[in-house]
């Protein structure tokens, strides 16, 4: 069976966009969306001889729409299915599914999803199917003034970037051709193959989207990886304590602040979406899709919290029935904690391929979500007053004041999750690094070291010190009642230990917030 | 042809405007909209290939539908300049054109009329032509003569054959071995349909191209196995030291010189110029004592001496080679003097009149001289004088003194005679051409003169959009685009076909085409029927195609066969390709050239009988420019700038074309050291300017050009502010007026600039 391929003659594009035109045309493309780009790489440099000027430059320019890859990193990705690959090989957007997440833009290491701002969904390359089916050539192909570009059987041809028959050449900087299998066939320039040159895109303007820049909503993103993190801590927190003994009385505070960091995590998750309607196919895809896998732990995890919850409203919260409820929700928001990582661990993006993004994710999750759960402990033991204006609302908030809130554990978790966090900045440092090497195309400007990563760093101090301070008070007013001065109470009040892991907490989030922002600024794909 | 869905498909031919291609779009019309326009779906060969349309093409339907079209005729209402214009009918607008005509005529005489350069609307039907015939029959205007493109090198080039059918067709690339894109960038100025893929067959067929340019161009990056980068109005200093190795190292053709050549050495000086300097004294620096070394041109071109002496050998040894001359390098200073060497190069190595080689020059296409451009018929000038076509604003300022050292031509002259003009230019009607402003030298020193209305009377501008040029209308005739009525059109340079340009949709409301407004302008002045002899638009084109069938194409079908067969184009396969000079390689003394001695003048007896060796030398000599980087000016503007014609646009045409400014954005190119010595980056704004003028616009900083060089695309929309700063970047506010001496021809690239940050 054949399969429809491009092949694309390098050495002989002169980078004059009749492609692109034509496919615009064709396809009636408005401002932004360029299913084919031609992306021209310039390198090299000039040096004095004598009274000439000696130079090294190399360019040449690489057109590019979609290579129907063999193995659609897209379609990979897609959580809905709308990104499909059909019958003949092509791969397809489905308008009716697409959710407008943008997730296939990330996984595609050629650029060819292209999103349509106003339609709010994906669009891409169809290789003008209709037009092949009746015998004529895409848009594109037809228009080359140097006939640079055909298209060919890619079930005839070794497939493969700069795999030219009888050459094994690669051109920068398409990606490695095992990673997707694109139906590309690359006659290469002769200057792409000098490993002394390096190139870089030349005209990033002229190649990307009207929106894709800085349009990788980061916002909402960042809003939801760490609120949702943060919920999912609360519950680990609260199973520590509940297998360390502690009474199930000042859970229920701590359970209720997770469940609204996962409702407003989970709004602003929605919001980034195109089609925020259409949002209820999002999990349509788990058997392929890390996004599908991503909001079906999310699924699982609010409604085992939200049992927990219901259990511990009851009065049930230290009954079989509540610990294995919490224990529940805690393990769905392992789930949605790995999920969400490998929602990330993407190959096409370097600087999030690694397992520090599983680190980082983790230890993210613990140490905010045991600050959170401190802090909302020490509020209701503190908080007798402002709970009981809520009524009976508050009254049915209120734990057993008898016994004070059980911060301890907590706090300690939490100094050591961000601690661990902050000793591995110097490897994330080095992974940024390695990546932006990596991918240095100037397409897309890798910040090797995000500036708000190092805000963070000194945000996450401060919470780790005041943390520190906390924890050695407490110690030393133990051993003060342990010696018998009297005059002092024997532990730290809990309005003291709400305000310190408040502000500690202020602290923690503001870092996972920059530190977070720089995770999504580390934004790099391998090839175009 | 209509398909089952309602929509028309129409094969026609993409709209002229003076680029370097004549192509065939497919366009679907449906309910009388295009809604898409493809390209040549023919089969496709070398011989007869796909006309396939540019990027400009291609985005034919953003100028077509743009919202800023003229939709009715304007007059003026603010000073002229400003910009203001009231709506008025057409019915006045044609009485105020005629009566104008008419006054300015009884007034100044039929010299002060003038219908100016210009090639926004280019096709047999379509264009200043129109405008032309109907003053030529209304008692004559004054004409023109040469062009902004190829000025010098229409003149140079006969000065050295004898004619400017200097090329053979273009499949006989595929015979060359080695080809020299010298100053030339065929894919994106597109220098005939298809030039670009035919260097790439003969590539494929086992050429090695190397290109000779200041920037890395597309062709450079497409099409070269070499680039060597030159600093700009250095290209003869290159040429004359290829010359000076293929001398001493004997690699020139002996045989070919001795028999087909004059001038070379002192043995074969022409009579009467026996002790004149002959080429090689020159090039061995016999008589002024400097041998034009590798080394001497290493300082001047800043190419380096093993290069250039790499560069002699290759060619000289290479045969057949081409060496292929792009235009730019001849609207400089001086320019004849590089198509003068450059055809000298082409000659002592023996490639003249061979297959696979080129004998430089203009190079018309063999056998017949390739297409017309032109058939709509003018008629002949009564006026009997025409200016060279750059010089118009000296014909507005000072008429009266311009005479044949001026280069005025005056119909029945001896060459003798001291004529001068009778009149200076009082009316201007300007068709279809944004070079009255926009693409003329000195945009600011010609806004004063056409401002001053004691000066030019009445200037009618006659477009599709209010281009710079329209605002200095006191008139303005909205026109029709090709593709809303007739028209036809053959190749440009090359080509051996005729393509048809039926109309696709009814003209915009309000417009007409440029045919119809001078008919409606001849019927006021009482021409009508003398102008339009009966025809339409149609019948025009139906007595254009007479004109090919009685000459390049006696088989070409009837209009009506060629409209019902929907096939858009006629045109014929070139199996064996000619090549130009063929007879007087055979035998120079029974086919000699049309040149006083009958043989290749490397030494011109006309132009040494000038007596202005300095600056227009018998022998082809580097003369260094007038601004120049070896001059003083260079203190103050250090850098030469350069105005390449840019894939987005048609020289000024499609500059508001907004998919051509999405693909290829309007900056100033500048290299990485050049900006980082002055704090610029790439993307900022800079302003670019000298004495003559000033613009701020972004930059591109690329290694792609060498230091020393910027590069503005020339054409974009010259968009003062209220300091009169340019802020869309038309480089012609920083160009000069002066002409080249011997062709009275523009030197637009030879400037100076400096650069900061804006």
């Amino acid at each position: 069976m054949t399969r429809p391929a491009f092949h694309f003659d390098a050495s002989a594009c002169s980078g004059c966009k009749a492609c692109v035109i034509a496919c615009r045309d064709r396809n009636d493309l408005p401002a932004g969306v360029r299913w084919r780009r031609v992306y021209e790489l310039a390198g090299g440099g000039w040096a004095r001889q004598g009274d000439a000027w000696v130079n090294d430059v190399v360019a040449y320019n690489i057109s590019m729409a979609c290579n129907h890859c063999e193995r659609a990193a897209c379609a990979d990705a897609c959580p809905t299915g709308a990104m499909h690959t059909r019958a003949d090989g092509i791969v397809a957007v489905d308008a009716a599914r697409c959710i407008g997440c943008r997730y296939c833009e990330w996984a595609c290491p050629y650029g060819a999803p292209q999103y349509d701002a106003a339609a709010g969904r994906m669009t891409k390359c169809t290789l003008c199917a209709d037009d092949l089916a009746e015998g004529r050539q895409p848009a594109c192909v037809a228009a080359c003034p140097l006939r640079a570009l055909e298209t060919c059987d890619a079930a005839a041809t070794p497939a493969g970037n700069g795999a030219a028959p009888g050459r094994g050449m690669r051109m920068q900087p398409l990606p490695d051709a095992a990673l997707t299998r694109p139906a590309l066939l690359v006659t290469p320039h002769a200057a792409a193959v000098r490993p002394d040159v390096g190139v870089a895109v030349a005209n990033r303007e002229e190649v990307t989207g009207a929106a894709v820049q800085r349009t990788l909503r980061e916002p909402s993103l960042v809003t939801f990886t760490l609120l949702a993190q943060a919920a999912v801590g609360v519950t680990w927190a609260l199973l520590a304590l509940r297998a360390a003994g502690a009474a199930a009385g000042y859970a229920l505070l701590p359970l209720v602040g997770a469940g609204a960091l996962l409702a407003v995590g989970g709004a602003a998750a929605a919001a980034h979406l195109g089609k925020p309607r259409n949002a209820w196919r999002a999990a349509a895809r788990v058997r392929t899709s890390w996004l599908s896998r991503e909001i079906a732990a999310a699924m699982v995890f609010a409604v085992a919290l939200a049992a927990a919850l219901v259990a511990h409203a009851a009065g049930a919260g230290e009954a079989p029935v509540g610990s294995w409820l919490l224990g529940a929700a805690a393990a769905g928001g392992l789930a949605l904690v790995w999920a969400m990582v490998h929602v990330y661990r993407l190959p096409s993006v370097p600087a999030w391929n690694t397992p520090l993004t599983m680190a980082s994710f983790a230890l993210t999750a613990a140490g905010l979500g045991a600050l959170v759960a401190a802090w909302l402990m020490a509020l209701a033991g503190a908080g007798h007053a402002w709970l009981a204006g809520l009524g009976a609302l508050g009254g049915w908030l209120a734990p057993d004041a008898a016994a004070p809130p059980p911060t301890t554990l907590p706090v300690v978790s939490a100094a050591v999750a961000l601690a661990c966090d902050l000793l591995l900045e110097p490897a994330r440092r080095d992974v940024r690094r390695t990546a932006a090497r990596r991918v240095d195309t100037r397409l897309f400007p890798a910040a090797a070291d995000p500036p708000a990563v190092r805000g963070a760093v000194r945000l996450q101090s401060a919470s780790i010190a005041l943390l520190g301070l906390l924890l050695l008070g407490q110690y030393a007013l133990d051993r003060a009642g342990a010696a018998g001065l009297a005059t002092l109470p024997n532990a730290v009040p809990a309005w003291l230990v709400a305000a310190v892991t408040g502000i500690a907490l202020f602290f923690a989030a503001g870092a996972a917030l920059r530190a977070r922002a720089g995770f999504y600024a580390g934004y790099a794909r391998i090839g175009l | 042809v209509v398909q089952a869905s309602g929509e028309r498909i129409v094969r026609v031919g993409c709209p002229a405007h003076n680029c370097g291609g004549r192509c065939l779009l497919v366009a679907h019309v449906r309910n009388g909209v295009i809604t898409r326009l493809g390209t040549d779906d023919r089969p496709d060969s070398p011989a007869d290939p796909q006309l396939r349309a540019c990027t400009r093409g291609r985005a034919y339907l953003r100028r077509q539908y743009h919202p800023d079209r003229l939709r009715y005729p304007l007059r003026r209402v603010g000073r002229r300049g400003e910009g203001r214009f009231e709506r008025i009918s057409w019915d006045s607008a044609i009485d105020l054109v005629a009566c104008e005509i008419e006054r300015v005529r009884d007034r100044h005489g039929n010299g002060a009329l003038f219908v100016p350069y210009g090639t926004g609307s280019y096709n047999q039907t379509n264009g200043s032509q129109t405008a032309r015939r109907l003053l030529n029959l209304y008692g004559g205007c004054l004409g023109i003569w040469n062009s902004y493109s190829w000025a010098a090198i229409n003149v140079a080039t006969p000065t050295v054959y004898g004619t400017l059918q200097t090329g053979n067709q273009r499949q006989d690339w595929l015979n060359s071995r080695y080809i020299l894109m010298w100053g030339w960038n065929p894919a994106e100025m597109r220098d005939g349909t298809n030039s670009d893929w035919f260097v790439k067959l003969a590539r494929q067929n086992g050429a090695r191209t190397v290109c000779i340019d200041p920037r890395m161009s597309m062709s450079a990056a497409a099409l070269a196995d070499e680039w060597v980068p030159i600093r700009p109005g250095t290209d003869t200093a290159l040429m004359t030291a290829m010359a000076y190795v293929i001398i001493t190292e004997k690699l020139y053709d002996a045989d070919f010189v001795r028999t087909h050549c004059s001038g070379f050495n002192a043995s074969q000086m022409p009579p009467g110029c026996a002790e004149a300097e002959s080429y090689s004294d020159y090039v061995l620096g016999s008589r002024d004592g400097v041998p034009k070394t590798p080394d001497w041109a290493e300082r001047i071109t800043a190419v380096p001496r093993e290069t250039i002496a790499r560069l002699a050998r290759e060619y000289a040894t290479t045969r057949p080679a081409v060496l292929y001359q792009g235009y730019g390098m001849q609207r400089r200073a001086y320019g004849e003097q590089v198509v003068r060497a450059g055809c000298t190069l082409a000659a002592i190595t023996g490639n003249v009149g061979v297959s696979g080689g080129w004998a430089s020059g203009l190079a018309l296409q063999a056998p017949d001289g390739g297409p017309f451009w032109n058939t709509f018929p003018i008629g002949t000038n009564p006026v009997g004088a025409s200016i060279p076509a750059f010089l118009w604003t000296e014909a507005v300022l000072r008429g009266p003194e311009l005479g044949r050292e001026h280069g005025v031509i005056f119909d029945g002259d001896d060459g003798r005679s001291d004529r001068r003009l009778d009149s200076s230019i009082r009316l201007i009607w300007a068709v279809a051409t944004n070079a009255l402003i926009n693409q003329h030298a000195n945009v600011n020193r010609t806004a004063q003169i056409l401002a001053d209305d004691s000066l030019v009377e009445f200037i009618a501008v006659q477009d599709n959009f209010l281009t710079p040029t329209a605002r200095f209308a006191d008139v303005v005739l909205p026109a029709c685009t090709q593709f809303e009525t007739w028209g036809l059109e053959d190749g440009w340079k090359y080509g051996d076909e005729v393509l048809l340009m039926p109309p696709l949709v009814d003209p915009l409301p309000m417009t007409k085409s440029d045919y119809r407004i001078c008919a409606e302008v001849a019927e006021r002045l009482g021409i009508g029927d003398a102008y339009t002899e009966g025809r339409d638009e149609r019948g025009w084109v139906e007595w254009a195609l007479e004109r090919y069938r009685a000459t390049r194409f006696p088989e070409l079908p009837s209009l009506d066969e060629l409209e019902a067969s929907n096939a858009g184009v006629h045109s014929r396969a070139v199996m064996t390709p000619a090549v130009a000079f063929t007879d007087f390689r055979a035998d120079p003394v029974a086919h000699p050239l049309p040149t006083p001695t009958g043989r290749i003048e490397i030494f011109s007896q006309q132009i040494h009988a000038l007596g202005r060796p300095d600056e227009v030398p018998a022998v082809p000599k580097y003369v260094q420019e007038w601004e120049s980087p070896f001059g003083p000016e260079a203190e103050r503007f250090p850098l030469q700038a350069i105005g390449h014609h840019t894939m987005g646009r048609v020289h000024s045409t499609h500059d508001n074309n907004d998919w051509l400014q999405d693909a290829f954005p309007h900056r100033v190119f500048i290299n990485e050291l050049d900006a980082g010595a002055r704090g610029i980056r790439d993307g900022d704004d800079v302003r670019v300017w000298n004495d003559r003028g000033s613009m701020v616009l972004p930059c591109r900083v690329t290694p792609r050009i060498m230091p020393g060089v910027v590069d503005i695309p020339q054409g974009a929309w010259w968009t003062p502010d209220g300091d009169g700063t340019d802020r869309r970047g038309c480089i012609n506010v920083l160009t000069s007026e002066r002409w080249t001496p011997l062709a009275w021809g523009n030197a637009q690239h030879t400037i100076m600039v400096q650069v900061e940050r804006a």
